[in-house]
């Protein structure tokens, strides 16, 4: 596997400008009778070309919310209340229904869930492959047959499978076949950009890495820049170059995947990575105590407090965090939800206790 | 493998022809009346001539074969079905039981067949979009009506449309809309002359109000289950996969969400064309229609046991023949079928 540092050269050697996907506040509200769920709330980042980006956190959370807004695929109730979304400069938001269905597929695809039924039962893979081309190519502009076929083969053989499989059926695939012509879909029209919401659920581990270098591998030769989606941290360790952490709607901490894991600077996160079990030492296995609020009235002030452990005093952490809290002024932790700072270059944490040069 | 499923399906058809025949010989037996006497009784009852009945019954049942055991009676009877060859009435000696269904069965799929694709066809269509056009409520409620009338028989519906269309206020200006009764205007043709435009369209204006009756009877049965497979398979994860893949509204409705949802439906249909026929055969009474209604409740009146053998064995065979097709047909539209079971 290719370790981090590979990728922000290769993002910076062309002459476009480095920044592929703009996400700015950002919000992604929930329409329900129980009032408005902010299942996003202002969430800003940037995704550089050739950039591999990571993105955590629980159920719930919003991450496949985001993910979806970020194609537009959400559905009602879910609406974007606010914010903007820029792909290589063009407005996503903007778009009309047209342009934004040209988009799919040709700038930004979808490699959906691994547990997922999502190619159509009743077309051969060959047809599911070539549907996507055909409607992204102007009429009268589609290659001939032969060329479309050999176009089938070379991407079936892309993501390692076989040419025969492009005239099988999808119930005549195992799930990590499946999930291979997915691939094989979402690379079609080589976009700028995938988006992969938990490629590898419901795969065991073997099939899992082989995904994910085959993901990988077409990315590196795309020079793609892939949002990977999912709650696996050692997954995420492995693939991506950085990693967002998302909490209660709010993206919590945006870094380097390297120093997310060597310090962690958000309590959230803090408490996310030495949850890990460790393979060498047989210990006890810790969580994060209580649940992830209700986003339809979240906490006052910052989400996280009441599991904070700085917050609380946990035990557990007054050794670390001893000097940070004394500079802390804990009633902020309950009246003001704190922005997502650049706390150090490239580092991007929402939390009090790196506000006021700490 | 595609042919041990193709094998399976003509079996099976071959068994439902054979348990169909079966039913239909000793069903209708086992009232155990001898409807020869029956008959003689009621004659002499009008003319008053009451002598040698019960001679001239048995020597009627004795030329029928009804003397002989039911087992003797049953084997001769399978081997005239496999011939196709449906005996003779024991009331209309005029013709032929395979002349009176000739005459009438036509006109009795005709109408069945034609009806029954038209409410599948429209009701799918109206369900699949309501589903598909959710936002569009007007659509939702111009269904109502049609739920509404999913709830009547058939037949009764044949009688509220008769009021309507004749009975009512359209006399008052003299104004036919729609005949009542029959199939074609007598003064058109003696006798059917499809090659005639004029006999074609009064065959069709004849079998508007009888079609409608089932039609519009049907109609919201099919839109309200298409509608549910249609929510169903919106649901699913490849129409989210569509969407994400940039394909138009329409590829998606028709390939993927359509396509889909259509496979129940089809099997919806195979199952209610049985229930259809039966509809069909009362509605015809409504409308006098010289199909086989008429034919089949006066010989159930009657328990002219050839004939309703020859006419139930007819409707059961041409169901049976739809049922076949549809099964030959879902291979096709699902590729999953023909290898299931395997």
């Amino acid at each position: 596997m290719t370790t981090a540092e590979a990728a922000p050269e290769t993002a910076t050697n062309g002459q476009r400008s480095d920044v592929l996907l703009e996400v700015e506040n950002l919000k992604v509200y929930y329409d329900t009778d129980a009032g408005q769920v902010k299942a996003v709330d202002d969430v800003s980042f940037t995704l550089q070309r050739g950039e591999r980006m990571g993105l955590v956190g629980e159920s719930g959370s919003g991450k496949t919310t985001m993910a979806m807004a970020l194609m537009r695929l959400h559905k009602p109730p879910a609406i974007i209340a606010g914010g903007t979304v820029k792909l290589d400069g063009v407005s996503i938001l903007d778009l009309n229904e047209e342009e934004m269905r040209q988009t799919r597929l040709r700038d930004i695809a979808l490699v959906p869930q691994g547990a997922m039924n999502s190619l159509n039962p009743v077309y051969r893979v060959r047809d599911q492959i070539v549907d996507g081309i055909k409607h992204h190519t102007p009429k009268g502009e589609m290659p001939s047959k032969s060329i479309v076929a050999e176009r089938v083969v070379e991407l079936l053989n892309s993501v390692g499978l076989d040419a025969s499989v492009a005239d099988m059926y999808p119930h005549e695939l195992s799930g990590g076949m499946k999930q291979r012509v997915a691939l094989a879909v979402a690379t079609s029209l080589r976009p700028k950009m995938i988006l992969a919401d938990e490629p590898t659920s419901a795969l065991d581990v073997v099939v899992q890495r082989q995904i994910m270098l085959t993901l990988e591998q077409l990315q590196q030769e795309m020079q793609a820049s892939v949002l990977l989606v999912g709650h696996d941290m050692g997954l995420m360790a492995q693939f991506a170059d950085v990693l967002g952490v998302m909490y209660a709607g709010h993206l919590v901490e945006f870094a380097p995947i390297d120093e997310v894991f060597e310090n962690p600077k958000h309590p959230y996160t803090k408490k996310l990575i030495s949850s890990l079990p460790d393979i060498q030492v047989k210990g006890k296995f810790t969580g994060i105590d209580g649940l992830p609020p209700t986003l339809v009235v979240p906490p006052p002030g910052c989400r996280f407090h009441p599991r904070c452990p700085i917050y609380n005093d946990d035990e557990d952490f007054r050794g670390e965090f001893t000097d940070l809290r004394g500079g802390l002024d804990t009633g902020l932790c309950t009246t003001v939800d704190p922005p997502l700072n650049e706390v150090e270059p490239r580092r991007w944490v929402a939390c009090h206790l790196y506000e006021g040069g700490a | 493998m595609p042919s041990k499923y193709i094998v399976g399906r003509v079996g099976m058809f071959f068994l439902t022809i054979f348990l169909a025949s079966t039913l239909v010989f000793f069903l209708p037996r086992l009232s155990g009346r001898d409807p020869f006497r029956e008959k003689l009784f009621e004659e002499a009852q009008r003319g008053g001539y009451l002598e040698d009945v019960d001679e001239i019954a048995a020597a009627l049942n004795e030329r029928y074969g009804f003397d002989r055991p039911l087992w003797q009676q049953y084997v001769s009877y399978l081997g005239e079905i496999a011939r196709f060859d449906l005996g003779t009435s024991q009331f209309t000696f005029s013709k032929s039981n395979n002349q009176l269904l000739a005459e009438t069965l036509g006109w009795t799929i005709g109408l069945t067949f034609i009806s029954a694709m038209v409410a599948f066809f429209i009701g799918t269509g109206m369900g699949a979009i309501m589903e598909w056009r959710r936002q569009n409520t007007g659509l939702l409620a111009a269904m109502a009506p049609f739920l509404m009338m999913s709830a009547v028989p058939y037949f009764i519906f044949g009688l509220v449309l008769l009021t309507v269309f004749w009975f009512s206020w359209l006399q008052a200006f003299d104004w036919e809309l729609f005949p009542p009764y029959g199939a074609y205007d007598p003064t058109v043709e003696e006798w059917p002359d499809w090659s005639d435009f004029r006999f074609l369209g009064s065959a069709v204006w004849h079998a508007t109000l009888p079609a409608l009756s089932i039609v519009l009877v049907s109609l919201g049965g099919w839109a309200m289950g298409m509608r549910g497979m249609m929510v169903t398979t919106k649901g699913e994860d490849y129409m989210l996969q569509a969407e994400a893949k940039g394909l138009p509204d329409n590829v998606r409705f028709y390939r993927y969400a359509i396509r889909n949802s259509l496979l129940p439906q089809l099997t919806g249909l195979a199952l209610q064309i049985g229930l259809i026929v039966s509809g069909v055969v009362l509605v015809e009474i409504v409308f006098t229609y010289p199909g086989v209604g008429g034919l089949l409740v006066q010989s159930i009146r009657n328990s002219d046991y050839p004939l309703i053998q020859g006419i139930v064995f007819v409707l059961a065979f041409c169901t049976a023949v739809t049922t076949l097709l549809l099964d030959m047909i879902y291979p096709l539209i699902d590729p999953r079928i023909s290898y299931s079971g395997n």
